[in-house]
């Protein structure tokens, strides 16, 4: 299963590939803002899940979520993020995102998202 | 208009509950305040040995100022040691990056518990400096909030201009 981890924040990437390391994860790509995603991603072709950030230069993460849906994939995708305005919320599932992580979590909160969003090989 | 003593208690709560949370949710830490107080004279440097790091944030549209955190150079090993494993004795990118994603959290939790205050924060800056770097024009009377993480301090100061 191949993820694709997408945060400005070197560190906010490492806690979350931590998180990953546990599951049943193959391989997790990861990028620094929306462009290197896009470009990473290309046609989605090999990857299981998408978690991005929101605020991030160049293309941020509502407008990855927005250029990775118009290439008509229904791969899942979840925010993970501090912003929690309602409206920004409605946009980001608007735009397509499945599941939603606010800053802070702590590691049960996002194994339990994980788990929810991933598909499981396993069933379980 | 000055700045009512409600507005400036509300303040504090948010950044008391926000930091408290991302502790208590990113490390599994508590820590501990254990003073509150506003600030008339300039401030001192607790240990000329340390390099200190600070995380200034600039605030506008309701509230105008800024919010400060202050960590000691234990606190900042200590947190970046708690939230990636990265262990080291000088203060490196990787302990810098990590106090910026510390201002980040506690800038989303703050602006999360004062959303009746159309608030707007800057992108959080990190400093190699201590508390005894941060000054504040006269309209400002800043407050200052200490605690205890593990055996290391951590002060923030929220500057906060007294014109709304």
């Amino acid at each position: 299963m191949k993820v694709l981890l997408v945060d400005d924040s070197g560190v906010m990437r490492k806690i979350i590939a931590r998180a990953l390391s546990s599951l049943w994860i193959d391989e997790v790509v990861e990028a620094g803002d929306g462009v290197e995603a896009l470009d990473a991603f290309g046609d989605g072709e090999g990857f299981d899940l998408v978690l991005t950030d929101w605020n991030m230069p160049n293309m941020n993460g509502l407008e990855l979520v927005q250029a990775i849906r118009a290439k008509g994939t229904k791969i899942p995708i979840m925010m993970i993020t501090t912003e929690t305005e309602k409206t920004q919320v409605v946009k980001a599932i608007q735009a397509g995102v499945n599941d939603y992580l606010v800053k802070p979590f702590d590691q049960d909160m996002l194994q339990m998202k994980l788990r929810r969003v991933l598909p499981n090989p396993q069933g379980a | 208009m000055s700045l009512c003593i409600d507005t400036k208690t509300a303040v504090l709560d948010a950044v008391n509950g926000s930091l408290c949370e991302v502790f208590e949710m990113m490390v599994g830490e508590s820590i501990v305040p254990i003073d509150s107080r506003e600030v008339h004279e300039p401030f001192d440097k607790t240990d000329p040995d340390q390099e200190d790091l600070s995380v200034v944030v600039g605030l506008s549209g309701g509230l105008k100022g800024s919010l400060n955190i202050c960590l000691d150079q234990n606190a900042a090993f200590r947190w970046t040691v708690q939230l990636i494993d990265h262990e080291t004795t000088t203060i490196d990118q990787t302990v810098v990056d990590a106090a910026g994603e510390l201002g980040n959290m506690v800038v989303g939790g703050t602006k999360r518990r004062l959303s009746d205050h159309n608030l707007t924060m800057a992108l959080p800056s990190v400093i190699r400096a201590g508390i005894e770097c941060l000054e504040f024009p006269s309209t400002v009377i800043p407050v200052r909030l200490d605690y205890c993480y593990g055996n290391c301090r951590i002060a923030v100061i929220v500057a906060l201009s007294q014109q709304t």
